[in-house]
């Protein structure tokens, strides 16, 4: 994702839940937040919590590279990201212009990458015992197996005070939760 | 949510002195009505020679009707006003009903529109017993017959005060003319731990009046309207009783209490007796005090523990202590989060400190602290509600729109939709 406005630029790179053990994404997700960094004002890496919880900040830190940890409830900056002063931001969207500045980038990506190589195999440790943990024998809970709730649209026309009200969710959800819980 | 209820949600607020209604294409702010109804005499020669007055009147055409003012105390009927109305009133339901019927016609849908009535969520004082509940869902099965309601339901005013805000666990103190009730909530209303106040606005009503006889001005101490316009541009909410009474006696000019009706020759000055406005706030809020004794030896009502419905209202207990039974009641783990967020709503809590006096005088969320810290109670957090006109209003709208159709009404839980056409039993 790549926000514009007033001059300064972020990126946020995100981890899909779904893909948090997987090795190669997480390496991949790493690698096009460090390429960001420097290129626009702010970069940030955004995990779910479950992997966030196993990751040591302070690589990023020395980096600049900010962190967003988030579930299904809400989203923390667990670690700011560092300004960079930039003239021209990393644009959202690829065309003929640009490109010759990505092949620019990827060959910068490569000198990077020979300085990265430590720290990921020092993730790639952390993620191996983490998923000794997280890869219980008996079967995951009743509750983190429910179905999927519908997602809560919520119309644009609607009163002001509906706008980041969490009675929304929560009441939506009435009599979900008890058929949850019995299932 | 389908599309329907984008625009067919209809909220119900019966308070005290208004009834504020209307569906969700209203926007921020609903319609308010006083919550009255007047009875005609329907034998009196002008209502025979005119032979168009109603049963009951509502709504803005009151002041049409109304005859001398010896009638009013018994064909003006105020059905809220303590909160609770007894089973046996008919004249007062026939008002809920009345009021309700004209709030839901007042926005019926133009015939041709795909309309099958309103998903209406009504809001009672969270002591209303539950024959209050059967008789609203009753209103509601009659209004259905004219194809206004579809579904409806019926929620406790803090726990609308507490969806309004938008904060899902909290404890919401809601205190009116009649009573004060304390309510926390945690994603639902925590009943069992419901502690209710005989004190309201009323009880700061009876001390101004007190006072004012006591400075010379007993005639107008008669008149309502009079003593709450006393109360409100004259009362002061203290930090401390005992230091700002014996500031005020020490320099009565700095604390001078002084007001004249504009557009007559009306005036009350309190002049040496000012520390006087003082009392008025902090027996609201705290009547124990010693300094109230010869008011209520001389007469002024003592709030007394009474029962109402289902529910035991004590009389004497300060606000702070309130919130601590309250919240006591609830789980351990539970109690720091409630004493985080305790929310303020009702007209009772609007006192306001000048700006001179700020070292003496306070608001109502500076006064709870107050009261809270002498019980060991620190850390806490005490706000105003963010719309105190309209955030039980605003509750009702949220509910409507995000339960559920086929959360069913439950009377344990009490919660869920009633379809009116059905048999609820």
């Amino acid at each position: 994702m790549f926000f514009e406005a007033e001059g300064t630029s972020v990126r946020v790179v995100i981890l899909d839940q779904a893909l948090w053990a997987d090795r190669q994404k997480v390496m991949d997700c790493i690698m096009r937040a460090s390429a960001s960094a420097g290129k626009v004002s702010r970069t940030y890496l955004a995990l779910p919590k479950t992997a966030a919880s196993v990751t040591d900040a302070r690589i990023f830190q020395e980096r600049g590279i900010g962190l967003f940890t988030y579930d299904q409830r809400n989203i923390e900056e667990a670690l700011p990201a560092r300004y960079f002063e930039v003239t021209n931001a990393f644009p959202h969207h690829v065309d003929d212009t640009t490109t010759s500045q990505l092949q620019n980038e990827l060959r910068e990506l490569r000198v990077e990458f020979a300085e990265l190589e430590q720290a990921v195999q020092h993730l790639k440790e952390q993620l191996e015992s983490s998923k000794e943990v997280f890869s219980p024998s008996r079967p995951a809970p009743a509750f983190t197996s429910r179905k999927q709730l519908p997602e809560v649209q919520v119309v644009a026309s609607l009163p002001t005070f509906f706008a980041g009200n969490p009675w929304v969710e929560v009441l939506s959800r009435r009599g979900r939760e008890e058929i949850g819980i019995v299932s | 949510m389908s599309g329907y209820r984008d625009h067919y949600t209809f909220g119900m607020d019966f308070g005290t002195s208004d009834f504020k209604f209307g569906p969700i294409t209203c926007g921020d702010a609903p319609r308010v009505l006083r919550n009255r109804g007047y009875f005609p005499d329907r034998d009196s020669i002008m209502m025979c020679a005119l032979n168009q007055a109603p049963e009951v009147v509502v709504g803005e055409q009151v002041p049409l009707y109304l005859q001398s003012s010896e009638d009013l105390t018994s064909r003006l009927v105020y059905p809220m006003r303590n909160g609770v109305i007894d089973r046996g009133d008919s004249k007062a339901w026939r008002v809920v009903n009345e009021i309700s019927r004209f709030g839901l016609k007042t926005f019926q849908p133009n015939p041709g529109e795909n309309f099958e009535g309103f998903y209406v969520v009504a809001s009672l004082s969270s002591v209303s017993p539950r024959y209050m509940y059967e008789n609203l869902f009753e209103t509601m099965k009659t209004a259905a017959k004219e194809g206004l309601v579809k579904a409806g339901t019926v929620i406790p005013q803090p726990f609308a005060v507490a969806i309004g805000h938008g904060v899902t666990t909290c404890v919401v103190v809601e205190s009116g003319h009649g009573n004060t009730q304390v309510c926390p909530i945690s994603s639902y209303p925590i009943r069992s731990a419901l502690v209710a106040v005989n004190r309201g606005g009323g009880e700061a009503n009876s001390i101004t009046a007190e006072i004012l006889k006591d400075l010379g001005y007993a005639d107008l101490a008669r008149e309502e309207a009079f003593v709450r316009r006393v109360k409100e541009e004259l009362g002061l909410l203290p930090l401390d009783l005992e230091k700002a009474v014996k500031a005020a006696r020490e320099n009565p000019s700095k604390f001078r209490a002084k007001f004249k009706v504009p557009g007559t020759r009306v005036e009350v000055d309190f002049a040496e007796k000012s520390w006087q406005r003082f009392l008025i706030g902090e027996y609201v809020f705290s009547p124990q005090n010693e300094l109230f004794q010869s008011y209520l030896t001389r007469g002024m009502p003592r709030p007394r523990d009474i029962k109402l419905g289902d529910t035991v209202f004590e009389g004497m207990i300060d606000f702070g202590e309130a919130i601590v039974r309250s919240v006591e009641r609830c789980p351990v783990e539970l109690q720091p989060l409630l004493y985080k967020e305790i929310l303020l709503s009702g007209g009772n809590f609007s006192w306001e400190a000048p700006e001179k006096l700020r070292d003496f005088a306070t608001d109502a969320p500076t006064k709870m602290k107050v009261l809270l810290k002498e019980k060991g109670i620190r850390g806490v957090s005490v706000k105003m509600t963010k719309n105190p006109q309209y955030s039980v209003w605003h509750g009702c709208i949220i509910y409507g729109y995000a339960v559920p159709e086929d959360y069913r009404w439950n009377w344990e839980r009490m919660e869920g939709w009633l379809p009116v056409a059905a048999d609820p039993s």
